[in-house]
């Protein structure tokens, strides 16, 4: 019996393998095995010939291709910048602020990250309406012509990034004030007994501290600024002049108004992919030991 | 005489369950059903009741003419009991395509006329009721477009039974204080001319937005510039010497239309992305004209429901579309229509039900009017069964408008990658309007796109 016994921790975990293996890996590789065959709703019923890497050739042959992936660098670069910058300075902000000040901001900031995607997309639709929506009131108002903020390509690509960096941000406000709060406050003291300027206390001591947060912060928004199709596809639909179609969205189109199931498939591997060049450069850029 | 009384009772016992028994013994067919909305009844769809009677709403009496239970009086012997799903409009196309990838055993699916050809050619619908439909078409008349419209390589899928028509919607006393009528707007040359004083006008002495909205990037107008492509002698593809598809609309008139478009855009037209808004617009009086669909009818005769349908059409006027000067009305009509799965566990009893609604005039009015919708053909429109009581609703004078754009409508090709080419075309239509792309430059380019679509 006590020689079954390193075998326990094992079958534990075995449940939980089976699941994650079963939702993470199995699904991998069957879109793995879409992304290489000839796969769309006209023959889903019928046999799938293997067509090797023709449909990532049909990806980066497609005139839309290159359009998608420069408006997801214009969509993620603004998008994931804003937030670092504007979470961080707003946490900061609120980690300086009077207890009663910060507890009385804190949930009302965290509004936005709680607001589904769905309730999100539509209430910046009728901000942002031409007709009927509040800033064009103030436009007009003020004696202008009312703006098509979604119906003009540049003003539609600036409304969704509004819109998700106001979506955002709350995630990145809540990380780095609970990072600042963790700092110990007896090195703060220690800090000003050694005679440390504030520079010299928030680059060589905040900084490290926050570093590991800062990496994580930025790993998680830079995937879910990626993958935020949801909130484009409500609020443009990916135009006008697919001006707001970014890479992801791009194969949800594909796949589900057109049917081109492998097309879509390989989208969403060059998607993941894209996103891992990224964490891994964040890797090398933070310099960060994630494991002691 | 203990023994005879036992016999007496037991005797009785066995015929009265047994009479109990047969008195009940009906045949019950569950109809399993896939489809949209229906504003005219959430619980009740049209077909027939839903769900398990439970319900507290009130089964509203033009029920009776609904076609499950014309067919439950036709067919004394047997009950069908609705099972259906509800899927909005916005993600139908996917809950379809998951529905053709799992094989589910729908006995019914509506369909929307645009993915006839591609949901033919996934091998999940059957044509074998195809000779049925077309029998029926040339019966009752059916329009051609809409009998072209829901064949797929020389199969009928089912019966296109609805459809709308797009129409212009105008304020007349905003079209009149700019010295205009509306026969000066019905050609496509006289709207031109005539927009910028409509727009100028609307905006100086009746404080609205502007003269026209036009809808832009509404899933249901992408192809919305296509009446004035066939008018022109274009089409979306044709075919040539040989026999093979090729795209229709590199030429000419292709130019003419994105052209007229981007012309009407310069004229004064507004685009307008929020088109969800627009009936809301020009219910509020935001635009002189509106560019939408018969679908509107309810919204402007709801909104004044004092007046007299006199009264409605000196307000508010109603064209199907603009005609190009010596040219025929040609509007784009798309339509819906049920298609049976080839793993549909009742699929005779599901076609016994359509047909009986598609032939009985009653029926298949009762479901006009629920859905809101028009017919295809001029046997359902001149029928007193739906004639007298829409007309009840819809004025007249409008009637007429949208029977003219049903009959001059045009399909769309039946073919299974429509969507992409739709697409291309869409797409030079907005480098042309709103990308400063010559319209023979963004043509070139969709042309190529459609033939390499076209090649596979």
């Amino acid at each position: 019996m006590h020689k079954y016994r390193a075998f326990v921790p094992y079958i534990f975990l075995f449940p939980a393998l089976a699941i994650l293996f079963f939702f993470q890996f199995f699904a991998w590789g069957w879109n793995i095995n879409i992304a290489l065959r000839d796969v769309t709703i006209m023959n889903f019923r019928r046999a799938w010939p293997f067509v090797g890497l023709e449909n990532f050739r049909d990806i980066f042959t497609d005139p839309v291709t290159l359009i998608t992936l420069r408006n997801t660098a214009i969509f993620a670069t603004t998008g994931i910048l804003s937030q670092l910058l504007i979470g961080t300075g707003i946490a900061y902000l609120l980690f300086r602020a009077e207890r009663k000040v910060e507890n009385f901001f804190r949930p009302i900031f965290i509004i936005p990250w709680l607001t589904s995607v769905l309730v999100a997309s539509f209430g910046w639709r009728l901000v942002l309406g031409r007709d009927t929506g509040i800033v064009n009131m103030v436009i007009s108002s003020l004696g202008f012509e009312p703006i098509s903020f979604i119906g003009r390509p540049v003003t539609a690509m600036l409304a969704i990034v509004i819109a998700n960096i106001w979506r955002g941000t709350p995630f990145t406000i809540l990380l780095m004030n609970s990072a600042m709060t963790s700092i110990n406050p007896q090195l703060v003291e220690a800090s000003k007994i050694d005679g440390a300027s504030q520079w010299t206390f928030y680059t060589k001591i905040a900084l490290p501290i926050l570093k590991p947060f800062i990496l994580m912060n930025t790993i998680l928004i830079t995937v879910w600024t990626i993958n935020a199709y949801g909130l484009i596809l409500n609020m443009t639909g990916g135009g006008p002049l697919n001006a707001t179609r970014v890479f992801p969205l791009h194969g949800y189109l594909a796949a589900f108004s057109e049917g081109r199931f492998s097309f879509a498939a390989g989208i969403t591997m060059l998607s993941v992919a894209m996103t891992l060049v990224l964490i891994f450069f964040y890797l090398r850029f933070y310099d960060v030991e994630l494991v002691d | 005489m203990k023994k005879f009384a036992l016999s007496v009772l037991i005797l009785s016992l066995v015929l009265g369950l047994g009479l109990v028994g047969f008195a009940e013994e009906k045949e019950v067919i569950t109809l399993k059903v896939m489809t949209t909305p229906h504003p005219g009844a959430p619980h009740y769809g049209y077909l027939g009741p839903i769900g398990d009677g439970t319900t507290e709403e009130e089964i509203p009496e033009w029920y009776e003419n609904s076609p499950v239970v014309v067919y439950e009086k036709n067919n004394p012997g047997v009950e069908i009991k609705l099972d259906v799903d509800v899927v909005p409009k916005s993600n139908y196309t996917k809950q379809l395509y998951l529905a053709v990838s799992a094989n589910k055993k729908y006995d019914l699916v509506r369909i929307d006329e645009m993915q006839v050809a591609q949901l033919a050619e996934t091998g999940y619908f059957t044509p074998q009721f195809s000779e049925e439909y077309k029998q029926w078409a040339e019966e009752k008349g059916l329009y051609p477009n809409f009998v072209d419209g829901s064949t797929y390589e020389g199969d009928m899928y089912g019966v296109l039974d609805r459809t709308g028509s797009r129409a212009i919607w105008v304020w007349k006393d905003v079209l009149h204080a700019a010295g205009y009528t509306m026969e000066d707007i019905s050609t496509a040359e006289g709207l031109l001319d005539a927009l910028p004083d409509i727009t100028k006008t609307a905006k100086e002495e009746f404080d609205m937005s502007g003269g026209l909205e036009y809808p832009f990037d509404a899933g249901w107008v992408v192809d919305q510039s296509w009446g004035w492509l066939y008018q022109l002698g274009g089409s979306i593809l044709e075919k040539n010497e040989d026999g093979e598809w090729v795209p229709g609309f590199n030429n000419e008139a292709g130019v003419k239309t994105l052209n007229y478009i981007k012309d009407l855009v310069e004229a004064g037209a507004t685009l307008q992305r929020d088109w969800q808004w627009m009936l809301a617009n020009f219910m509020d009086r935001k635009y002189a004209m509106t560019y939408e669909g018969s679908w509107a009818v309810s919204a402007v005769t709801s909104a004044y429901p004092d007046k007299s349908h006199e009264e409605l059409t000196d307000m508010v006027g109603v064209i199907p579309t603009t005609v190009f000067e010596g040219k025929k009305l040609r509007a784009l009509a798309g339509g819906w229509m049920w298609m049976i799965p080839r793993a549909a566990p009742n699929p005779e009893v599901a076609h016994d039900v359509i047909m009986t609604m598609l032939n009985n005039r009653e029926s298949y009015a009762h479901m006009l009017i629920q859905e809101g919708n028009l017919p295809t053909s001029e046997w359902m429109f001149e029928a007193p069964q739906y004639k007298s009581k829409v007309t009840k609703d819809i004025p007249e004078p409008w009637y007429e408008q949208f029977q003219r754009g049903v009959a001059g409508g045009v399909h769309r090709p039946s073919l299974a990658t429509y969507s992409q080419i739709q697409k291309a075309f869409w797409d030079a239509t907005q480098k042309v309007v709103v990308g400063g792309v010559s319209a023979e430059k963004a043509l070139d380019s969709a042309a190529n796109q459609v033939e390499k679509i076209l090649e596979g």
